[in-house]
């Protein structure tokens, strides 16, 4: 599903520049459930954003679903973004003016979804999850592990096939972390949705079913 | 979608209540002020737009090439029009008009109106509509406009109905044929009541007189005639008629214009008459309205100022929601629209908001300036074509540029937060400069202009001016008898010290009406020319003019009658040796009387102080050319009571007319109206870009300070004192400011000069203006930064520290 080919990422800095991945290979097969671990400053965060195509690579080459990346424009792009991909923040970036339900349904309305099938599949997620009784409250009124919960509900309403998270348990503490683990776990197992996370954590890399270390932005 | 968008704007509207405010308010006053202005200027350009002939509509004027100057004429003689017709191929029409003050008698009661003395072509050449009879005007016929109809019949139907019209002493019928609609607010042409030209009491001697102009006169061409044919034909045309003024003017040393010709005919298209300097309907000065537009532009542009520079400043608070919804495949388009959507819809609310207060401060508009707009204009499609057209532009640059910006901006960046990057705040900064160049601009300006105005209304004008009432005869008195009633009347009157009588006031009247008469003559081969005043005896008594030599006229002497008192520029104007009392000359080498120099005054300013001074002959009023203005001269103390002993004594004298008596400074001060509606312009327009300006500083501290919260606690548990942090935070919005003085100053400089060129008389422009009109832009930027900076320095930094 996920193929790198010698990617690598600079930033100019000065009149050199300030190497953060090197040649990464890489393959990630449809069903996939991969931590990506390393320490601090090793690029793991960049190779996320590579991945969902928030970032471009400096060289190489990258195939989603087999179409090469590096060559899609913006129009391209925007499209996978709105069905394939789906992101999990360590902040949320819920968006402070909308409603968990709003929250959740803005997804699809990018999508261009009809309204009635929007209500259903937002209902079910929120059943799913057993949010239906704060559906009307704003993200700042609930608690970190709650906010997380409905960051993963706004992933994967528009149903992607891969979702990548940035260090989702980062900000939460050890119980609401458990269970948001399980919940991966749980949609990559029940629903077949890849999974892409950055963790610092052993732990929560036991959930998935392969690791990959990062250093110095070179794959181990 | 939409409702999610609509849903999602308000509650941002909502969140942000004190900048919202702040953005609608400083809106709706700019759109109330523009839209007010706006009328204005539309009116202004609409100006004969009415004409169905309109683009065949011409006034006829003459431009003469003098020796030292070219002038133009706007009358014309009585010949003038139905000869062009006769002879000058193109022209298919003519019709001449002549405005004047006439008395009716309607059932024995006395009414005193306006009328056009004109001729049937009126009616075929312009666009009046008939509501009531028809629209002829026979030889004792009168047509009347629909509010003339009622001052003089009330609600009885007036056609076929009979007045007498005052003709010298005897009264004439004419019979009421038609009632026209009331001519536009924007027609050049106004008329109240409408008789044939042969009525003018001077008709007979006029009618064939080429030499006497009073007259404004329409041409009407073919269709498909250029009008520079008939200017380049009426070389010939005036050579034919005007032999021997061009004759002089030539032999004067005059240089030839187009076409090598001395006179040429100017055609002033019907729609260009309004602005025209050469015509007496128009006179408008077309800078005076762009300026109006201008300011109206420039309001708008610093209320969106305030407008994107709210938006980027808050567009750190909304990055993240941006970044988010990229992240979840938001397009570029729907970003920016939906951003854009917002600032249309804060628009929308401050364009019902200024829509409001343009229509309840209407009234008040009107009568400050004077422009008798009305708010059915909103109505006309160009205006809301217009009004639809500015609100795209104006939400396009204001709410689209921000928008633009954010969703653009890289998505990673974004969602980081680092949205105020080191170019937005340049961009940020130098709009906020522009906003305080535009006010000290503004300021200047109303300084310079203000300083201009007390040193003409302060600047002594050689005669007495607050100590004199004038009082406008009008035309259904005989002046002159008017004038001995009251002299025997007023004579011994306590307060009471002099009186006397002219043909011409000083400045403005009450009744609206200011004249000048100006006389050529030739004098040894050299052209003379000096302004002709009639007066009666003891003028210079009155007035307190200086006499220099010789004496005031007198009713003693009866050799009065060929005398001049002159001033001293006259008597410069005919040499050494002969400028002086007794001096002897003829007015034309061919008339025979012999004129005689009988007093010198000292120059005074008899017109306004936009002229110099120029020659001037006065003479004693005798026959057919009447006094027309009474001139009392009262004692210093108690002048109101002198004012109502005068008025009591006029309306015993005059019975018939009202008195609308005025101290002759008042008058003086009323020809500077131009001047003194620009001023008003100036302050207006001044107080309003500072007013907001302020409002966009305000709010833009209110953020500012928002988002240095932390570092202000830190700078303050560190062992800032709090006037220190106030000093930090408002030092960087007072280099803006002085800044924008900087720049602001030479431009008003320029600007304000070439506007001080009018006036043959004027203040100079003191540096003091510049420090003064700086220090109060300063001083105002500081108030409104500190009213927010205080509160942030006074904070418990504990408190701010927490909210991080």
């Amino acid at each position: 599903m996920i193929q790198l080919r010698n990617i690598t990422k600079h930033y100019p800095v000065g009149f050199g520049k300030h190497e953060i991945l090197k040649e990464v290979n890489l393959e990630i097969g449809q069903g996939e459930f991969v931590s990506i671990m390393g320490p601090s400053g090793s690029g793991k965060s960049t190779l996320l954003h590579i991945l969902g195509m928030l970032e471009d690579a400096s060289e190489g080459e990258y195939l989603f679903q087999n179409e090469p990346v590096h060559k899609m424009n913006d129009k391209k792009r925007t499209q996978l973004h709105r069905g394939a991909i789906g992101f999990v923040f360590q902040a949320y970036h819920l968006i402070d003016e909308l409603t968990v339900y709003e929250n959740i349904e803005t997804p699809l309305l990018y999508k261009n979804v009809p309204s009635g099938e929007r209500k259903s599949r937002v209902a079910d997620i929120l059943d799913r999850f057993n949010m239906v009784a704060k559906k009307d409250l704003f993200p700042t009124q609930l608690s970190g592990g709650q906010q997380q919960l409905v960051g993963i509900a706004r992933a994967i309403v528009a149903e992607p096939s891969v979702i990548f998270a940035d260090e989702p348990t980062g900000n939460l503490h050890s119980d609401q972390a458990r269970q948001i683990m399980e919940l991966f776990s749980e949609l990559n197992k029940k629903d077949g949705i890849t999974i892409v996370q950055v963790t610092h954590s052993d732990l929560n890399a036991g959930y998935g079913n392969r690791v990959i270390q990062i250093k110095d932005g070179k794959l181990q | 979608m939409w409702k999610t968008y609509i849903k999602i704007a308000f509650r941002n509207i909502w969140k942000a209540k004190q900048i919202t405010f702040v953005n609608v308010v400083g809106l709706s006053v700019a759109i109330a002020a523009a839209m007010l202005l706006c009328m204005t200027v539309y009116k202004e350009f609409s100006y004969d737009n009415f004409h169905e002939k309109g683009n065949r509509l011409y006034s006829v004027s003459k431009v003469l090439h003098e020796p030292e100057k070219i002038s133009y004429m706007p009358n014309m003689p009585h010949p003038m029009g139905p000869t062009l017709k006769a002879e000058m191929p193109g022209i298919v029409n003519s019709v001449r008009m002549g405005n004047n003050s006439v008395a009716l008698r309607v059932n024995g009661e006395l009414k005193s109106i306006s009328t056009i003395y004109t001729e049937p072509s009126f009616f075929n050449m312009f666009s009046f509509p008939v509501v009531k009879g028809e629209a002829k005007l026979g030889l004792t016929d009168i047509v009347l406009s629909e509010k003339s109809a009622v001052t003089l019949f009330g609600d009885s139907d007036p056609i076929g109905r009979q007045v007498e019209l005052k003709t010298g002493d005897t009264w004439k019928a004419l019979t009421v044929t038609g009632i026209l609609k009331n001519a536009p607010e924007n027609s050049s042409v106004g008329y109240a009541t409408l008789i044939r030209l042969e009525n003018h009491p001077d008709y007979t001697t006029n009618n064939n007189n080429w030499f006497n102009v009073s007259l404004e006169t329409f041409v009407e061409l073919q269709p498909g005639t250029d009008p520079e044919t008939i200017r380049r034909a009426s070389k010939a045309f005036l050579e034919k008629y005007f032999g021997e003024d061009i004759a002089r003017q030539k032999n004067g040393g005059a240089k030839p214009g187009d076409y090598g010709a001395y006179q040429l005919l100017g055609l002033i298209p019907m729609r260009e008459v309004h602005f025209s300097p050469h015509s007496n309907l128009g006179g408008e000065k077309k800078m005076l309205v762009l300026m109006l537009l201008f300011i109206a532009a420039f309001l708008l542009f610093i209320a969106s100022i305030n407008f994107v520079n709210l938006t980027l400043a808050r567009s750190f608070t909304r990055a993240r929601e941006v970044g988010m919804r990229k992240v979840m495949g938001a397009g570029k388009w729907q970003l920016s629209l939906q951003l854009w959507g917002e600032a249309l819809l804060l628009f929308l609310i401050s364009l019902l908001i200024g829509s409001l207060i343009a229509y309840l401060l209407l009234p008040g508009y009107n009568a400050l300036f004077k422009s008798g707009v009305s708010f059915s204009l909103l109505l006309e499609p160009k205006f809301i074509a217009g009004i639809v057209i500015t609100l795209l532009v104006v939400t396009g640059l204001a709410g689209g540029y921000p928008a633009a910006i954010m969703a653009r901006a890289q998505t990673l960046m974004v969602l980081k937060g680092k949205m105020t990057t080191g170019k937005t705040n340049y961009f940020r900064n130098s709009l906020i400069v522009t906003q305080f160049v535009f006010s000290c601009l503004l300021i200047i300006a109303t300084l310079i202009a203000w300083r201009q105005m007390d040193y003409l209304k302060n600047k002594p004008l050689g005669y007495n001016t607050s100590e004199v009432i004038s009082v406008p005869v009008g035309p259904k008195e005989n002046g002159k008898a008017v004038l001995e009633r009251l002299r025997a009347d007023l004579k011994g009157q306590p307060g009471i010290i002099s009186m006397t009588g002219a043909n011409a006031n000083f400045g403005m009247g009450l009744d609206g009406s200011a004249s000048t008469s100006i006389i050529t003559w030739d004098s040894e081969g050299r052209e003379l020319k000096a302004h002709w005043l009639g007066i009666d005896h003891d003028y210079a008594k009155t007035m307190s003019l200086q006499l220099v030599d010789g004496r005031d006229f007198s009713t003693a002497m009866a050799s009065d009658s060929n005398g001049f008192v002159i001033n001293e520029q006259m008597a410069r104007q005919f040499g050494p040796g002969k400028g002086q009392v007794g001096f002897r000359f003829h007015l034309d080498d061919e008339d025979p009387t012999e004129y005689h120099v009988v007093g010198i005054v000292k120059d005074y300013h008899f017109k306004s102080l936009r002229q110099e001074i120029e020659p001037q002959l006065m003479h004693v009023l005798n026959g057919s050319d009447n006094v027309r203005y009474i001139f009392v001269r009262v004692a210093p103390g108690g002048l109101a009571a002198s004012m109502d002993r005068v008025a009591a004594a006029w309306n015993r004298a005059a019975p018939q007319t009202p008195f609308i008596g005025s101290f002759v400074n008042e008058n003086t001060d009323r020809q500077y109206r131009t001047e003194a509606t620009l001023t008003k312009i100036f302050i207006s327009g001044g107080v309003l870009t500072i007013i907001i300006s302020c409002m966009g500083l305000f709010a833009m501290a209110v953020l500012i300070i928002g988002q240095r919260t932390r570092e202000i606690g830190i700078r303050k548990v560190l062992g800032a004192s709090a006037a220190g942090v106030v000093a930090l935070i408002s030092r960087d919005f007072l280099l803006l400011v002085g800044l924008a003085i900087l720049i602001a100053s030479p431009v008003a400089y320029f600007l304000m000069n070439q506007w001080l060129k009018e006036f043959a008389y004027r203040t100079d422009i003191h540096w003091s203006v510049f420090v003064l009109a700086g220090g109060l832009a300063m001083l105002i930027a500081a108030l409104t930064v500190s009213f927010q900076s205080v509160r942030a320095a006074l904070m418990n930094p504990v408190k701010s520290l927490r909210t991080e």
